[in-house]
């Protein structure tokens, strides 16, 4: 389990609805999920904060394909940009798709199971 | 957790982030009023629905006129019950 759904609103930290990574587990933690909440980035928050499993439901591998209407917005320098196209020509991809292709490629998503 | 799972005191508080360090300060604004947020953190007994007593690390939001809000664990030390 890489990515669960917060089911409701917790204080600042969690947002319902949200997607958040999963982190490795510490000694101790017991049943609990270690998550990379809505404050990771500020002193204190790295390794996470542990939270209750009941407050999660789990991400899985069929929602990725779901129709995309989500989009992220990304400001590139102009030549950053072109060097990014460049490489969209070479993979003879549009640039979306080429992003896609890397997203996939870098983040650990929910695969479907085996039977 | 809530504070009211917190048993006796919490011990070696310290400030861990303040003003623009609190990166969460707008929804803290949002949530529970202005104020000048500070993150802390310190080492309490807690108890949890379960029942079981843990020493842990927790951290807070807390700020004047307003108190404490939003407690977390971020390591439970050693189960005391």
């Amino acid at each position: 389990m890489n990515y669960v759904r917060s089911i409701a609103d917790h204080g600042v930290s969690l947002r319902a609805g949200a997607i958040y990574r999963v982190l490795p587990p510490e000694a101790n933690d017991g049943n609990l999920l270690r998550i990379a909440d809505e404050t990771s980035g500020e002193a204190g928050s790295e390794g996470g904060y542990l939270f209750p499993a009941d407050y999660f439901e789990v991400v899985h591998a069929d929602e990725l394909d779901m129709h995309a209407t989500s989009a992220a917005t990304v400001h590139l320098s102009p030549t950053l940009y072109g060097i990014l196209r460049a490489e969209a020509l070479v993979a003879n991809q549009s640039i979306s798709t080429l992003l896609r292709t890397w997203i996939d490629e870098r983040l650990d998503l929910p695969v479907e199971a085996t039977s | 957790m809530t504070f009211d799972d917190i048993l006796g005191d919490i011990e070696e508080v310290e400030i861990i982030a303040k003003g623009r360090g609190v990166d969460v300060r707008r929804r803290l604004n949002h949530r529970y009023g202005r104020g000048q947020w500070r993150k802390l953190k310190g080492f309490a007994t807690v108890q949890f629905a379960d029942g079981s007593v843990w020493y842990t690390e927790v951290h807070w939001y807390e700020a004047h006129g307003i108190g404490r809000v939003d407690p977390k664990e971020k390591h439970r030390i050693r189960r005391i019950a």
